[in-house]
């Protein structure tokens, strides 16, 4: 039996064109197939039985395809894959359909080839997503570290290059993997400025010029190298949750006079604006070691 | 990241694409150094092809802010993407200047 038998197609289609120029091709490739000609025998279906993919042939005002898309994506179930034939598309029916969750939008076209190539896609995406994430879920925790020397911190990118390093693999959504690396960032330079250089305020607004001078002159300095700075990213994949530990060996700082502060007015002044950051964008924030080391916590809806 | 700053007359529009991070925060504040020393009293930001900010970019835009108001300068973010859009309000600055989507 081919692997591909299990896959069930509802085809919603009220004139039966779509499901006639389909009906053969997917049956030989081994797909279930069933036709509903309206919307509410559609909804039925999809609410009473298992599909994989939905295929609406949106033929408004009797089947107004995203409606019933937006109908199935908020009350059967959210990640069950649509795609919408239509005979042109143009840019606000896209635009529209998107935003109710469309996976894909398609003229129709003349042979079944370039459809059936289309939903061979969209279900192998699928079934591999649904093996990714049942392999992750297998998993209690994934855990990496990482450790900078103190001479070696003046090199650019690092927070992106630990959080590529530790989810490259993992496809997390662009929004999450960006959350991650702009807190990296404000916890490296956190860190970096305040822990192990003590960079003082007027040091760090002078003119870009002589700010990396005096940059480059405090990097190569020979104490440099007896400092550090450790960074440990850890997942669990079945609460969804990533913490992130990043440790130091410089001076400490006062951060509880910033746990402190209100954040829900934008405050003007330059101390402390990267743990503000950090506290807006993270779940929970706390610090060991009078400062030297800083935690935080992200749980996210999707990994 | 790439930035790219139009001046005409009265206006400034810097458009930007990719991340500001702590490692390209001073391009940043080039730019907005040559918005200080021409004409303009309105910036326009586009922000729709960024992808983050950090502290040290808005940092920057902050000082530029408070010198910008001196001359009674206005700031306008026209355009964002989504996920900007959601870092500059949740950290409160549309208190400061228009934010859009």
């Amino acid at each position: 039996m081919d692997s591909e038998q299990r896959f069930r197609i509802l085809i919603v289609d009220r004139s039966g064109d779509a499901y006639r120029l389909l009906q053969n091709p997917l049956q030989w490739n081994g797909y279930y197939l069933e036709n509903a000609t309206e919307t509410a025998k559609a909804l039925n279906r999809v609410s009473y039985s298992h599909f994989d993919l939905v295929l609406i042939r949106d033929e408004h005002p009797e089947i107004d395809g995203i409606e019933l898309l937006d109908r199935i994506k908020k009350s059967v179930r959210k990640s069950l894959p649509v795609i919408l034939l239509v005979d042109q598309i143009n840019s606000s029916y896209a635009v529209r359909a998107i935003r109710a969750g469309v996976h894909d939008v398609i003229e129709k076209p003349d042979n079944p080839t370039t459809l059936l190539d289309m939903i061979r896609k969209q279900l192998q995406e699928q079934q591999n997503e649904s093996a990714r994430k049942s392999a992750l879920k297998a998993l209690n925790e994934i855990t990496m570290s990482f450790s900078f020397q103190g001479n070696r911190l003046a090199q650019p990118h690092i927070a992106s290059n630990v959080v590529q390093t530790f989810l490259g693999d993992i496809r997390m959504p662009p929004a999450a993997m960006s959350t991650l690396e702009l807190c990296l960032d404000e916890m490296v330079q956190n860190a970096l400025i305040h822990g192990i250089l003590q960079i003082k305020p007027d040091e760090r607004h002078q003119d870009i010029p002589d700010y990396n001078e005096f940059l480059d002159n405090r990097f190569s300095q020979p104490e440099m190298k007896d400092h550090r700075i450790d960074i440990n990213c850890s997942m669990q994949p079945q609460t969804r949750l990533i913490r992130i530990r990043v440790s130091d060996t410089g001076a400490g700082f006062d951060f509880e006079s910033h746990l402190k502060k209100d954040l829900s007015v934008f405050s003007l002044e330059h101390i402390g604006r990267g743990i503000t950051f950090i506290r807006t964008l993270a779940d929970s924030v706390s610090f060991e070691h009078g400062g030297r080391t800083i935690i935080i916590e992200k749980h996210f809806k999707d990994l | 990241m790439e930035l790219v700053l139009q001046l005409e007359g009265k206006k400034a529009k810097i458009m930007v694409e990719g991340s500001i991070t702590s490692d390209n925060a001073y391009i940043f504040k080039d730019k907005l150094s040559e918005v200080l020393d021409s004409d303009a009293t309105l910036l326009e930001l586009d922000l729709s092809a960024c992808k983050n900010i950090s502290s040290s970019g808005i940092g920057k835009l902050l000082i530029f802010y408070k010198e910008f108001m001196t001359r009674d300068g206005k700031i306008e973010i026209v355009k964002s993407s989504p996920i900007v859009y959601e870092l500059l309000t949740t950290i409160k600055l549309d208190q400061l200047f228009s934010i859009n989507m």
